[in-house]
């Protein structure tokens, strides 16, 4: 098996005296989708701050493409490839969606060549009649595709979604989860961040469950799905 | 008529055109980086400055198109400067800092202009051919102002353009939209800073250029500018550059107008507006939904390393120390020493009020002078019309401002942050205005010759007319009037102290901590931050009254900006959120002022450059300076081990 593509070698990270996560490990292979699933408060935030450099660990490393990315501010770990899509979806409200789309792109990333504005636009059909709209004109399902494609036109080989779901109708969800499918297959690695295990299941080569800053739990979908006692305990599911 | 209304229109733009540009600037840093920049107005003057500097050599034809392209640069690298040595280690703190930092720039540049060029105003050379005049609509009038308007509406129109269709602009608009979305977007947003803070610092000093040769260039032109640019920046939105561009001509017109028609209003009318805005529609007319006033709370004095019982000692001796001050009048020093000290415990007061809401609800207010003026002003209007009682009088001062603080603190308090600071600042220039125009209050030269007794109804005693003998030593008039003022501080402090030990004082910490929280808590944040603010404005009102007691004057200026500014650099100095800091801080202030003033009439150079290291180096003031030397005097232990707990009591020193 060749390296992961992303690996986390038990980082402890956090917030000053805070300490959010304990010893925390977890890989990404080249063209997966992994999820880290957990309750409200489990880390998972973090565990993407930490990994994009927003929140430096304060021990264990970061690794991506071999290289160590550890203290790397975000500035930098953008332009290596990683990139991510922030819980809010944090667009630029004043600024049109063409603009949203402009400022990413700087050509970065290395592997999947960053994708041109035209070609999001393609992807991204429900935006290409919008160009001209002001980023806060958006519907929450919109937006959510809009900083998916902002961090693809950015250069994004490896994108870190941070609950892209939330607060989004079921059938937004639906076109949400095509999308990312369909990224996916394009080679896109993706890295998903979720409460709504559901969505996890759906999408997920493999997944891990956090609970208080600790990886409590690895495994394919499928023996997610079988393992009650996780989903239980962990994520108040009962399937 | 139709002419008239013309040429009062273009006069309007002429200025209007100026605001623009020293808006603009400002607001696009606020909007960027979230600093209200004090010093933009001192940016401005040095651009006139600089610009006569250029002139002189070259002459007034080519000279000031020289001027008008290399004056802005130089203003610019300074600016580059300014945000790279000490705006940039302060990101991530409160933005209130940056209000404090800049203010102490303020001090600096300003005496910096003085120690290259000479007091007074002196008029800008201009080009020979602007003198001329042209036929507007059957108006002559002076192309030098069609000049300014082309050539600034020609500027602001390339700002406009260069934020709107480059790349720069795109990540400046972003960036102050949200700056962490733009870093993580792969951009080092942080590069950026330095040089929309010397593109603004260039915009500034081209409107002090095309401003100086309109009117003419003085040392103050920054000071008595950048109030009105403030007002601009805050009407239009914060971090709007249309908001900039339309509230600053807007303005100029309205001020031109008024000041043909209706004159009384002139200065007043933008401070109403400016307050009606931040009631109405905080964001202003163009901004965008409130900003956050991101980044930590206000750093305030943590308690000390001494134990309660040693500092309540020490407390004690202090007072002792103070109480046998007037004593050695005569044999030790003369009595000016009386009247330093007296002035000192009196801002001390002053500042102790202000320590009072800052330190403790985290409201800044930047128009503190408005209650310290108005206890003045109440005290020489009852002494010189009503009553010759001092009692009466610093009762009716105390009332008075206590009743303006409720009224400002009802009108502004659901304003937070950089919002109140503003409101508040627009109160205090909206009272200098009124004091500086009425009757009542004599204008600007302000009310004299105010005494009084101590007594009521006519019964009491004159200060100077009696004498207490302790040994050698005849404590009279000014001497006796110490303890007055001591007594009155010692009075507010134990005050004070009381009410912060008292649940209320806990709710105030609270809110200062984390308003929400408080909320949740089911406290009506509102309601204590508004009594709060009637508390340390009676304080604040008795010190200004105090004052005016001791002196018999009072006058616009006590209710300046610079006057508020003052004020806040004694709390910082000596230490936020500790009420003796802030006492401690006065005693430094004119203890430097009164030394430095003896080598060097700069001073205030020497005390902004010691203020702007304090922000930058020593946020906690001076009463943490211990706690902060202790790590480092025990020798071994590494500073950060302990980061020192707030003091549960904060105890008692004096």
């Amino acid at each position: 098996m060749s390296d992961p593509l992303l690996s986390v070698d038990g980082i402890d990270s956090g917030y000053g005296e805070t300490k959010v996560l304990r010893d925390l490990s977890l890989s990404v292979d080249r063209g997966d989708v992994v999820s880290l699933v957990g309750r409200n408060g489990a880390g998972k935030t973090t565990t993407l701050r930490s990994i994009m450099g927003i929140v430096t660990p304060t021990a264990g490393s970061v690794t991506y493409r071999g290289e160590d990315v550890t203290t790397l501010p975000a500035t930098e770990t953008v332009k290596r490839g990683i990139s991510l899509v922030p819980e809010e979806r944090r667009i630029f409200p004043e600024l049109t969606v063409m603009e949203n789309l402009e400022i990413a792109d700087h050509g970065g990333g290395t592997e999947a060549d960053s994708l041109s504005i035209a070609e999001a636009l393609e992807t991204f059909e429900n935006l290409r009649e919008r160009t001209d709209n002001a980023g806060s004109s958006l519907s929450g399902g919109e937006q959510q595709m809009l900083a998916i494609a902002r961090a693809l036109v950015g250069g994004a080989d490896l994108v870190l979604l941070d609950e892209p779901t939330e607060g989004l109708a079921p059938y937004i969800v639906q076109d949400l989860m095509d999308v990312v499918r369909e990224l996916n297959e394009q080679g896109i690695t993706v890295l998903l961040v979720e409460q709504n295990v559901h969505v996890c299941l759906e999408l997920a080569d493999r997944n891990y469950v956090i609970d208080q800053g600790e990886i409590v739990y690895e495994g394919t979908s499928d023996d997610l799905a079988d393992n009650d006692e996780v989903l239980d305990r962990y994520l108040g599911v009962s399937v | 008529m139709l002419g008239g209304l013309i040429q009062q229109l273009l006069d309007g733009l002429t200025i209007g055109v100026v605001y623009v540009l020293l808006a603009a600037g400002l607001s696009v840093i606020f909007g960027v980086m979230h600093v209200i920049n004090f010093a933009h107005g001192e940016l401005f003057a040095l651009g006139a400055y600089f610009a006569l500097a250029l002139i002189g050599p070259l002459g007034g034809g080519t000279g000031f198109f020289v001027a008008l392209l290399v004056a802005p640069l130089l203003v610019g690298v300074i600016g580059v400067l300014i945000e790279r040595f000490t705006v940039r280690p302060l990101y991530g703190r409160n933005p209130l800092y940056h209000i404090l930092l800049t203010f102490g720039l303020v001090l600096v540049i300003n005496d910096l202009i003085y120690v290259g060029w000479e007091p007074g105003s002196v008029s800008m050379p201009i080009p020979e051919f602007l003198r001329a005049t042209v036929d507007v609509l059957g108006a002559s009038y002076a192309l030098y102002n069609l000049f300014i308007i082309a050539f600034g509406g020609a500027m602001a129109f390339g700002v406009w353009a260069l934020l709107e269709y480059t790349k720069f602009g795109l990540i400046v608009r972003a960036g102050s939209q949200d700056r962490q979305m733009v870093r993580n977007l792969g951009i080092d947003i942080d590069r950026y800073y330095s040089l929309v803070f010397g593109m603004g610092a260039a915009l500034a000093a081209v409107a002090g250029i095309v401003l100086g040769g309109y009117q003419t260039v003085s040392p103050e032109m920054g000071t008595s500018i950048i109030i009105p640019a403030f007002v601009i920046v805050v009407l239009g939105g914060l971090g709007s550059f249309k908001g900039a561009v339309v509230a600053g001509l807007l303005v100029g017109i309205i001020q031109t107008v008024l000041r043909t028609h209706v004159p009384i209003l002139e200065g007043l009318v933008i401070f109403l507006l400016m307050i009606g805005i931040l009631l109405i529609r905080p964001q202003g007319l163009f901004g965008s939904e409130a900003h956050d006033d991101d980044g930590g709370e206000l750093l305030t004095g943590t308690g000390g390393v001494l134990d309660s019982q040693t500092r309540t000692r020490l407390a004690i001796a202090m007072v002792g120390l103070l109480a046998l001050v007037p004593l050695g009048v005569g044999t030790l020093y003369s009595p000016y020493v009386v009247s330093l000290v007296i002035e000192i415990l009196i801002w001390g007061l002053f500042a102790l009020s202000l320590d009072f809401v800052m330190g403790y609800t985290g409201l800044v207010s930047l128009g503190h002078a408005l209650f310290y003026g108005t206890g003045a002003y109440a005290v020489a209007i009852v002494l010189l019309n009503v009553s010759q009682s001092a009692f009466v009088a610093i009762a009716l001062a105390v009332l008075v401002s206590a009743g303006i603080a409720w009224f400002v603190g009802f009108l502004s308090i659901r304003v937070s942050g950089v919002y109140f600071a503003m409101i508040t600042l627009g109160f205090a220039e909206l009272f200098y205005n009124v004091v500086s125009r009425l009757e009542i209050t004599n204008g600007s030269d302000g009310l004299f010759g105010a005494s009084a007794y101590y007594g009521v109804a006519g019964v009491g005693v004159d200060l100077d007319s009696i004498a207490i003998f302790l040994g050698s030593v005849a404590l009279t008039g000014q001497m006796l009037f110490y303890y007055v003022a001591l007594a009155a501080l010692l009075g507010a402090f134990l005050l004070t102290r009381r009410m912060l030990q008292s649940p209320f004082g806990s709710v105030l910490k609270s809110i200062r901590e984390n308003e929400q929280r408080a909320t949740f808590l089911g406290y009506e944040t509102t309601v204590y931050k508004r009594r709060a603010f009637v508390v340390s404005g009676a304080l604040a009102g008795l010190a200004g009254g105090l004052f005016t007691l001791n002196t018999g004057y009072a006058t616009p200026s006590f209710a300046h900006w610079l006057h508020s500014g003052e004020v806040i650099v004694m709390v910082i100095l000596g230490g936020m959120g500790t009420l003796y800091g802030p006492i401690l801080g006065s005693f430094v202030f004119f203890g430097l002022e009164d030394v430095l003033t003896d080598f060097t009439a700069r001073w205030r150079l020497v005390l902004g450059t010691v203020f702007v290291l304090f922000v930058i180096f020593l946020p906690q003031g001076l009463v943490s300076l211990p706690s902060q030397l202790v790590p480092y005097l025990s020798g071994g232990s590494s500073p950060e081990t302990e980061p020192t707990p707030e003091d549960p009591g904060f105890g008692g020193d004096g």
